[in-house]
């Protein structure tokens, strides 16, 4: 059993919002970057199916500037066993296409039995990338996966989906497939101490789709949210009367 | 390829009430407006006008609850039928099944959860969509060679108004068939748990920034000495702290309290989805840029767990 895992490296923004001269984008000094909280999912349901099935092969991808490599360390210390780093100049990454494509480039040659990606990036938010790959790659695709069982030898997997309004529903796919999965579907181990310090010595390999990711869209640059804050009445003062005006609110809704 | 095509889902015999928010959307672009209607039976279908459509198109489902490949394969034949510059679908859990699948399959361009559409001169679509976590607005620009499928973001523009008169439906003479590489077995019905909070008129609420189970503890205290249910957001009931019956949002319950205070929720868009409807909007927060502050109605930037100390203390 070959497992390909996509993940990639998210920016989050602890503080206030600093932009580059020009707003062409945000200022990478004043952000943080770590793995994508779904594709840590990801990377646990793909070890956890190797692990019941007779052994296999985790492999993890992603698609992003040499930066990105933390987010192959850390799952390489959860247990992955190999990882490559698609990126090349013609990969736009605000582009799911441009990234699914760069992400078939490999996937095609890796022919796994079962492609694994989290159900969207916390960053991007378009929850595009997994369909994309599939379509790229003429497989079938199911969506936020919450529950995943592998029949591998018969070619299919069931999977339960989340719908809207706490409604699951049971599929049946044919395999290989792209399955997204949802924050949830289980525990993400620990890396040990040891597995991190042996992640960050390990090999990662390069690789370049060339005009395979070529993109349509350009970004053209970033705002700061509209305000829509109009309706929005601070509750200022000590922790005491904000108690106190939650307390008149709810006397008045009782 | 000319014209925006707006493509409707369907419940039983009406179009779904975003629909008339994407008519909006697509008239600011200045190009003839098509409906294309997805349905199992589109002869029943009846709120198909809105004002600055200019035709109808429906098209046969072949199954009342209709999985991903079979609506990925009948916007594709709206799209044969149509070939529209533009696509614009609502932003659901269900179009994000297929969506991106379709504009690459078809070469087109492709973005979601888009808050904000324009053309520049060359008739490229400038698209705006929050990312890094919604705080910012990324502008991108999706090139006029090719058409774009773009999934917009519910509640983002206004209702267009209805039609003064209905126009005629076509109904596309296309079979679109039922198989799929993915076939659904069966639906599970939401468990509603020891709570209903559908019909609760008081929710307090609480998110990542109140953490731990110990916290969690003292929000069930506060909730029963106010007579309000408690509900959570999505990331601490995915690390088992509260149970799944008690999660608002898209993929939860969604509810319409006459009060609804959030301790430590961000407010993702899945989030909102379930809690629009409430009367009045709490927020209370560490971070100022939180995106549930643009809902909500009165908010405050404190630490969650010092009002709540406030609200054990006898008055």
């Amino acid at each position: 059993m070959k497992i390909l895992v996509c993940v990639k490296q998210v920016v989050t923004l602890p503080g206030p919002v600093v932009m580059l001269e020009g707003n062409s984008d945000i200022d990478s000094l004043y952000s943080r970057r770590r793995l994508n909280e779904w594709d840590e999912y990801a990377v646990e349901e793909a070890l956890r199916i190797c692990e019941s099935s007779d052994g296999g092969e985790v492999v993890a991808v992603t698609v992003g500037p040499e930066a990105a490599s933390e987010a192959l360390r850390k799952c390489l210390a959860m247990g992955a066993h190999r990882a490559t780093r698609i990126w090349g100049s013609d990969v736009q990454p605000h582009d799911p296409l441009s990234v699914a494509r760069a992400l078939a480039h490999v996937a095609g040659s890796e022919s796994a039995d079962l492609i694994l990606c989290g159900v969207q990036s916390k960053d991007a938010s378009q929850q595009a990338t997994g369909p994309a790959l599939a379509s790229a790659l003429g497989q079938a695709c199911v969506t936020m996966a919450t529950d995943l069982e592998v029949f591998a030898s018969e070619g299919r997997a069931i999977v339960h989906r989340e719908a809207s309004g706490g409604i699951t529903e049971v599929v049946e796919a044919d395999l290989p497939a792209v399955i997204t999965v949802q924050t949830g579907i289980n525990s993400p181990r620990p890396a040990s101490f040891k597995a991190v310090m042996m992640a960050k010595k390990a090999p990662i390999s390069v690789v370049d789709p060339g005009d395979a990711a070529r993109s349509r869209i350009q970004m053209l640059g970033v705002s700061l949210k509209a305000a829509t804050r109009d309706q929005l009445q601070m509750i200022e003062g000590e922790p005491a009367d904000i108690a106190a005006k939650i307390k008149d609110l709810v006397r008045e809704a009782s | 390829m000319a014209g925006t095509l707006v493509v409707a889902q369907c419940l039983s015999d009406s179009v779904d009430s975003v629909t008339a928010e994407l008519v909006t959307a697509a008239v600011t672009l200045g190009e003839p407006v098509t409906l294309g209607v997805m349905a199992f039976d589109p002869g029943l279908v009846k709120n198909t006008a809105s004002a600055g459509i200019d035709r109808v198109v429906s098209i046969r489902l072949p199954d009342d609850r209709p999985g991903h490949e079979v609506q990925q394969r009948a916007v594709a034949v709206l799209m044969d039928i149509t070939n529209p510059q533009t696509v614009l679908m609502p932003f659901n859990w269900e179009t994000a099944a297929f969506a991106s699948s379709l504009a690459e399959g078809r070469d087109c361009s492709f973005a979601s959860d888009v808050v904000d559409l324009s053309h520049d001169t060359d008739r490229a679509i400038i698209a705006q969509r929050p990312v890094y976590g919604g705080k910012v607005c990324a502008r991108l620009r999706l090139s006029a060679e090719v058409p774009a499928i773009l999934l917009l973001r519910p509640g983002s523009w206004p209702a267009a108004p209805a039609a003064s008169q209905d126009l005629a439906v076509e109904i596309a003479d296309i079979v679109v068939t039922d198989e799929s590489r993915v076939r659904l077995v069966k639906v599970v019905e939401a468990t509603t748990g020891d709570t209903d909070l559908t019909q609760a008129d008081l929710i307090f609420a609480v998110g990542r920034g109140v953490g731990t189970q110990e916290n969690i503890a003292i929000f069930e205290d506060i909730a029963r000495k106010f007579g309000a249910s408690l509900g959570a957001s999505r990331p601490v009931v995915d690390i088992g702290l509260v149970p799944r019956s008690r999660q608002i949002g898209q993929s939860g319950v969604t509810v319409k309290p006459r009060l609804y205070v959030a301790f430590g929720i961000s407010g993702s868009l899945q989030h909102m989805a379930g809690i629009s409807d409430s009367k009045t909007i709490v927020a209370v927060n560490t971070d100022n840029a939180a995106p549930i502050f643009e809902t909500a109605h009165f908010g405050a930037q404190v630490d969650a767990m010092e009002v709540a100390r406030c609200l054990l203390d006898e008055d």
